[in-house]
């Protein structure tokens, strides 16, 4: 499609368009361009890291800004602290007590959620495949060493994480400056398409701490001290930002 | 917590996509203070700037492929995001930006600028020699549409210039303190 520019045309306007001083016309002309055309995009490109270091830092962010935006994290899926949960959980019973606190959230807000995941779930799977492989953060060997390394460290205490039946029983240690391994290598590997997912319950509220895989070994997470308990969850990959399914095992932090 | 205090930008972004909020906790403390800086400087108000603070960082959270590593900085990118979603907000207000329009001319007319916005004095002396090779007139056409939110149609009007010149100062100003930074070795820090 012609955007009714030239490509010089369009050139003489990225240098505006890189600050967003365009007006509206004339921006939408370089959006149609710049897919068609890799060295104006590098030039965009280049400009805003100029422009980055013409922004300073100034103060730290205002305090209590970080809480509000955690805290929408939380909003946008039906998650419940670990402890809700748990008290729901009859031992052995997983559906019925899905189908209660399924209840408990109301469908409306769980189909919303619903559409939430499926939607960031597609975007994110294509992503991962992508990222897997520039990743580098979940290097076994290294992990393993990691974790042996905080088991020794003074002051360091070690989780035991059972489910309510005893058929998954693992470990995590927690060191004196808040970092935290899961033991997983005990954990069966899934089917393909499968992943375990690793939970902190905060006291109130339950976040991901970090997707494990389908056959993970050691998973690093961080035990802030508002870090109550670690709870692990199986699901359909590329996992959920809130899960209705039965906890697998779980353990509580030394306070 | 050190795994992630150690993780390059691009792996914290690769563990946001994960699901890992404390990833996303370490990539706001790292460049949250200059999203908001900037946030607040094109806005002049705190709680406008707060909510940008706090739309930037929930896009990467939901979004974050839209963040290419190959293409640029973390920084970079959350500050064009956060100067987007500013210049959006001033130019939805009309009486706002007559504001802006009223106290970016006093504060050109007090010989303000963009020397004293450096963010990191690691860096901080390059860009000032990038700056100071600037020609006057393509620093302040640049400082007015980046710093001042104006686009550059209002900056020609506010330097009685006329608007295809600075449009193309701009880009030259751009251009000169990019070359100017990548000689010393500064402005690609993917």
């Amino acid at each position: 499609m012609s955007t009714g520019y030239r490509h010089d045309q369009v050139e003489e306007l990225l240098g505006a368009y890189a600050l967003d001083a365009l007006e509206a016309a004339e921006h939408a002309f370089v959006e149609a361009h710049l897919p068609t055309c890799a060295r104006c995009r590098a030039e965009v490109e280049e400009f805003r890291e100029v422009a980055a270091l013409l922004a300073h830092t100034g103060a730290p962010a205002p305090p209590g800004l970080w809480d509000r935006i955690a805290a929408s994290l939380e909003g946008e899926a039906p998650g419940g602290a670990l402890a809700d949960k748990l008290s729901m959980l009859p031992m052995g019973s997983g559906e019925r007590s899905r189908q209660t606190w399924r209840n408990r959230m109301g469908a409306a807000v769980l189909a919303a959620a619903a559409v939430v995941i499926v939607v960031l779930g597609v975007q994110l799977a294509d992503q991962d495949r992508r990222l897997d492989e520039m990743a580098g953060l979940l290097e076994r060997d290294a992990l393993e060493r990691a974790y042996q390394a905080a088991e020794t460290s003074p002051g360091a205490e070690v989780i035991q994480l059972a489910s309510f039946d005893g058929a998954v029983t693992t470990r995590a240690v927690v060191t004196d400056d808040g970092e935290g391994y899961l033991w997983a290598a005990d954990l069966p590997a899934l089917d393909e398409g499968r992943t375990y997912q690793l939970w902190g319950d905060m006291g109130d509220r339950l976040i991901s701490l970090g997707l494990m895989g389908r056959d993970p070994e050691v998973v690093p997470f961080a035990a802030s001290e508002a870090l109550v308990a670690v709870a692990i969850t199986q699901e359909e990959e590329p996992g959920v930002v809130a899960t209705d399914q039965p906890i697998l095992a779980h353990g509580l932090l030394p306070q | 917590m050190s795994e992630l205090s150690q993780a390059s930008d691009a792996n914290l972004v690769v563990a946001i996509a994960r699901w890992r909020q404390d990833a996303l906790a370490e990539a706001y403390r790292r460049h949250a203070g200059a999203v908001f800086a900037l946030a607040r400087r094109l806005l002049a108000d705190q709680t406008l700037a707060e909510e940008v603070v706090q739309e930037v960082f929930l896009r990467i959270w939901d979004a974050p492929e839209k963040f290419d590593p190959d293409r640029g900085s973390l920084r970079s990118y959350l500050l064009a995001q956060c100067h987007g979603r500013s210049v959006d907000l001033i130019r939805s207000e009309q009486s706002r930006r007559d504001r802006e329009l009223k106290e970016h001319r006093q504060r050109a007319e007090a010989g303000y600028d963009i020397e004293h916005e450096v963010w990191d004095l690691a860096v901080a002396d390059h860009v000032r020699e990038a700056i100071a090779e600037l020609p006057f007139e393509e620093r302040k056409a640049i400082e007015l549409a980046y710093l001042g939110g104006h686009t550059y149609r209002e900056v020609a009007s506010l330097l009685g210039q006329p608007e295809g010149t600075v449009k193309s100062r701009i880009r030259a100003g751009l251009r000169r303190m990019r070359g100017a930074l990548a000689d010393a070795g500064v402005g690609n820090t993917t």
